[in-house]
């Protein structure tokens, strides 16, 4: 049986002085055809994958492709709207890491965040607070 | 097996700054285009689609969702 190869990806920032969080950038490509890397941080606490509403118009989703669904967030409920139909994403350093995910796109959202339930279900994540680094090992 | 280290590039290797809020293309770690509208940027002559097109948050504010 062959071993998986773990990935170990440092921290990084939008802007220099802003905290630094374990983003990490996926090849994204939504329904549409479309495809292009985007950075979104790796959360353990966001039970899917989430994207700020504008990439919904990016990847092809329209009315007809999403669903609106209440979520949860630290300060209460929001609307997002969810993919019926999924994208597919993978690690650009690993390119046969490719799998299906149906964002959910938020308003008044600005960060990616990759969720437990998809990206989660595809990689084991080891976060590194100490030292600013976050592994990734392909399942 | 080995650790190996992937995506020790920043974002950008320029201050994205000015840029808080809005889109931005990038390529080869520079900005060479932004906007507010990211399909609209998409579709400027001269974007290719090995092009980055990110969102830049307009803050440095906690990231919490559940």
């Amino acid at each position: 049986m062959s071993e998986s190869q773990p990935f170990s990806i440092p921290y990084r920032t939008f802007v220099e002085g802003d905290t630094p969080r374990p983003y990490l950038y996926l090849l994204v490509t939504g329904i549409n055809g479309q495809s292009g890397p985007i950075p979104g941080i790796v959360d353990s606490g966001a039970d899917s994958t989430s994207l700020p509403f504008a990439y919904a118009d990016l990847m092809g989703y329209d009315d007809s492709t999403l669903v609106e669904e209440i979520f949860g967030q630290a300060e209460g409920t929001g609307i997002g709207y969810k993919a019926i139909k999924p994208s597919i994403a993978f690690v650009p350093e690993i390119p046969d890491s490719s799998f299906e995910f149906f964002p959910q796109f938020i308003r008044n959202s600005d960060t990616a965040l990759w969720g437990r339930m998809d990206f989660m279900m595809h990689f084991e994540v080891t976060i590194q607070e100490f030292n600013q680094v976050f592994t990734i090992l392909p399942i | 097996m080995n650790l190996k280290t992937i995506q020790t590039e920043q974002i950008s290797a320029d201050d994205l700054t000015p840029y808080r809020g809005k889109w931005v293309v990038i390529r080869d770690g520079r900005v060479i285009e932004s906007g507010l509208d990211p399909v609209e940027l998409r579709n400027r002559p001269g974007i290719l689609s090995a092009d980055r097109i990110i969102l830049v948050p307009s803050r440095d504010s906690k990231v919490l969702f559940l």
